[in-house]
């Protein structure tokens, strides 16, 4: 795990950003979240690493007050409602119900740009590499080593592809209104999705999964979609069944499709042939009232079906399991600051989701301030202004929330 | 709600579902205690003994029209009767066998009915399911109802076989499709889940009438004999002792849950009797693996053994169970996927075993 209380950063750099934080408290007015009173919220504190747990407000002034005063690390708040958020055991606390949340993290996605922005180095001998970090420094062979992650706009915009297919999932398939759908950049390498609605509140653990289960195609058997009659296979278009259509329709449709086809399946150039020069027919099927897929003759059902489960992956969905189902957990409060990176955890209006931009959007300090770099350090973008890379030891007047960024993952410090 | 006025229950349907709410008022309004029921209904207590016989006997419920008060009221009746000889392999075996009487005379009723039925608070779940007509015929299946997910999702959970998991459902707006057969099977599960789980209020036992003393013993006795003669839970619990090292986990689980008197899946079911069979087993000793399920019937199930066995069929592979949600993958052979087939891991489980007993000695 990557911890941010670097040895060279010191207390100097924890109370500016303490300052900074504080500040930002003061300025804006942070909502709290729907049904506050009722929710538990917890905080990580600048000086200590424990969670400060069992919190809970009465009034949006308090919190605010609160969030002032101690400008802290991280802020949570629950995702469930108890009769006494306050009471410091769960069986205390009174559960009421949850909101069905959902995390989409580019961590748990494998992006592949991570080799280029994510680097390592070693506590003991000071080796270093790029990627994730390795289980041994390869020079010394100790175990002591710090990994640094980045935050990049291929892997933030592979986490908005998941969450907009998720988004779709919940809309389209459970009937969730949009009006009781928010998604929330989580201020560092992903997105989160709340669906505050009466109908999901008092779902179990076990429900949940098995809504999860339903978004990940977890179980999919795809002949529980088709029938097969006089050598016609006949699909149902609801459900899975519609994305299993549109899973074929895509590789077919064009030349990247039926590359994309022959590298996924072990399809020899034969049978591949066949699907080309049968396009156009299985296409028409596809688009009929009751679709039908018509198999050139030589190409099996079992070769479609093998086929069609591989294809089907671009839509399920990689959400973070045990966040789902765990009716107690505590997740980012909206519009506090993330203690990694200084940016905002932000609400995004479900029509802005494509347009939004993190390093944008989520940006929230103004101003410039000299530092000096103690790593080799990928650029980052803020606002529409790139900065960087930048060499270890280099000293420069950079954009306060860029300093912010840094300092706040313990790669650089004041000048 | 509105749409319920069209429906009208006669009593006959209070008897064959005496577990909807009008059944519960209407025996309130008969004004029958356990005190005054031998005076007043009498025929409600050998009603009731026969229903409980034929759960115990055949694991199965009759209906008797005939006298509709002696039906309605036999069914608290019966409840309580479970309730107080508290033995949990009899009332799963009165829940799932009354679940399918519920099921073999809903499934005959009309769409009105089953709407009310089901969407009635208080019936099936506390607030009455979220269900919705609505007539959706494809190529593939005649598809009549909706029912919302989250009613599915509670509905169905006892449900293992792949073709109830809600990803291989047509799921849209909100609501699952369901066909009449599949809104009633969904039914009947609910009944049966709520026969298990749901509380009896508690009767003074020093309070209750001789006949239900004596009524009580009767039907203890019964059940008894039958577990002991027929049932044999003895033969079961031997066979469960002597499970073998060599098991894959996805048999020790089926057989785990058979000995706990789970109500194993149709799937579970076949595949433990093919997985026996190719390892050689013989008839009698297989159907003692079945002792335990609330639905034990010995010459049914010597019967499919016998079936399977003629035919040869082998035990399913890991691809089949995993899609069937059987596979238990806990041991480091099952995830390196060397093993395509159960059967292959405990003739490779034994050879190891037998090796590790002759370096030993
Ligand atoms: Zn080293
Ligand atoms: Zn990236």
């Amino acid at each position: 795990m990557s911890s941010d209380a670097g040895k060279q950063r010191t207390s100097r750099e924890l109370l500016f950003l303490k300052r900074m934080f504080s500040s930002y408290y003061r300025r804006v007015k942070i909502p709290p979240p729907p049904d506050f009173k009722y929710r538990e919220f917890g905080f990580m504190l600048w000086d200590k690493d424990v969670m400060v747990r069992h919190k809970s407000f009465s009034d949006a002034e308090q919190l605010q007050n609160f969030l002032a005063e101690y400008g802290p690390k991280h802020a949570y708040r629950s995702v469930a409602y108890y009769y006494d958020p306050e009471a410091s055991t769960m069986e205390s606390k009174g559960w009421i119900g949850a909101d069905l949340v959902f995390d989409v993290d580019a961590d748990h996605l494998n992006t592949p740009c991570k080799m280029e922005h994510d680097f390592w180095v070693c506590e003991h001998c000071g080796a270093h590499g790029r990627g994730g970090k390795p289980e041994q420094c390869h020079k010394c062979g100790s175990s002591n080593i710090k990994e640094f992650t980045w935050i990049c706009e291929r892997c933030l915009d592979l986490a908005k592809e998941e969450i907009i297919k998720l988004k779709d999932f919940l809309i389209d398939d459970f009937g969730i209104s949009p009006y009781e759908l928010k998604i929330v950049y989580s201020g560092h390498r992903g997105y989160h999705l709340h669906v505050y609605s009466e109908v999901v509140r008092d779902l179990t653990r076990d429900e949940r999964r098995e809504m999860l289960d339903y978004i990940k195609g977890i179980g999919l058997s795809v002949s529980s979609f088709y029938r097969k009659s006089s050598g016609v296979i006949i699909f149902e278009r609801e459900g899975w069944g519609g994305r299993i259509l549109k899973s074929l329709e895509n590789l077919l449709r064009d030349e990247d499709g039926l590359t994309a086809l022959k590298d996924m399946s072990e399809m020899d150039r034969s049978t591949l042939e066949k699907l080309r020069s049968y396009k156009s027919v299985i296409l028409r099927g596809l688009r009929e009232e009751s679709p039908k897929i018509i198999l050139p003759k030589g190409v099996g059902e079992k070769t479609l079906i093998k086929l069609l489960a591989k294809a089907l992956k671009m839509f399920e969905v990689e959400v973070d399991e045990p966040v789902t189902i765990d009716v107690h957990r505590i997740i980012r409060l909206e519009n506090s600051l993330h203690g990694k990176t200084g940016f905002r955890v932000t609400e995004i209006p479900l029509n802005y989701l494509d347009k939004f931009d993190a390093f944008k959007d989520a940006i929230v300090f103004r101003g410039e301030v000299s530092i000096k770099f103690l790593f080799d350090c990928p650029p980052l973008r803020i606002g529409e202004e790139v900065f960087g890379p930048f060499k270890r030891g280099q000293k420069v007047e950079v954009p306060m929330a860029l300093a912010i960024f840094v300092l706040a993952r313990g790669v650089a410090i004041l000048l | 709600m509105q749409r319920h006025e069209t429906v009208k229950l006669y009593k006959e349907d209070l008897a064959k579902y005496p577990f909807i709410v009008q059944a519960r008022e209407y025996v309130r309004k008969l004004n029958i205690d356990l005190q005054n029921l031998q005076n007043r209904v009498p025929e409600a207590i050998s009603r009731v003994r026969k229903l409980i016989e034929n759960a115990i006997i055949k694991g199965e419920c009759d209906i008797d029209i005939d006298n509709v008060d002696a039906e309605i009221i036999a069914y608290p009746l019966a409840r309580l009767l479970i309730e107080i000889i508290n033995d949990r392999w009899l009332k799963q075996r009165f829940a799932v066998a009354f679940s399918k009487r519920v099921w073999n005379l809903l499934r005959r009723e009309s769409n009105e009915k089953i709407m009310l039925i089901a969407t009635q608070p208080g019936n099936i779940c506390e607030n009455g399911w979220n269900l919705q007509r609505e007539e959706h015929i494809t190529d593939n299946k005649a598809y009549e109802w909706k029912l919302h997910f989250k009613d599915y999702i509670r509905a169905s959970r006892s449900l293992k076989a792949p073709t109830w998991k809600l990803t291989n459902r047509l799921v849209s707006n909100g609501y699952v499709r369901l066909t009449k057969k599949e809104l009633v099977r969904l039914i009947a599960e609910c009944v049966k889940e709520r026969l298990i789980s749901s509380e009896v209020p508690r009767v003074d036992l020093q309070e209750i009438p001789e006949w239900l003393k004596e009524l009580i013993e009767e039907i203890r006795d019964l059940m008894n004999r039958y577990k002991k003669e027929v049932i044999r839970e003895d033969l079961a619990d031997m066979r469960f002792k002597v499970t073998e090292e060599a098991f894959p986990p996805c048999v020790i689980r089926i057989i785990e849950a058979a000995s706990r008197g789970e109500n194993l899946s149709h799937e579970e079911r076949l595949f433990l009797l093919f997985f026996m069979l190719n390892i050689g087993k013989d008839v009698e000793e297989i159907i003692d693996y079945y002792r335990k399920l609330p639905d034990f019937n010995e010459e049914k199930t010597r019967y499919y053994i016998l079936h399977a066995k003629a035919k040869g069929y082998t035990a399913h592979n890991c691809d089949t169970l995993r899609s069937l949600g059987i596979c238990t993958p806990n041991h480091e052979w099952c995830v390196s996927g060397n093993i395509k087939n159960p059967l292959v891991f405990y003739r490779r489980m034994q050879y190891v075993i037998r090796r590790r007993k002759t370096e030993n000695k």
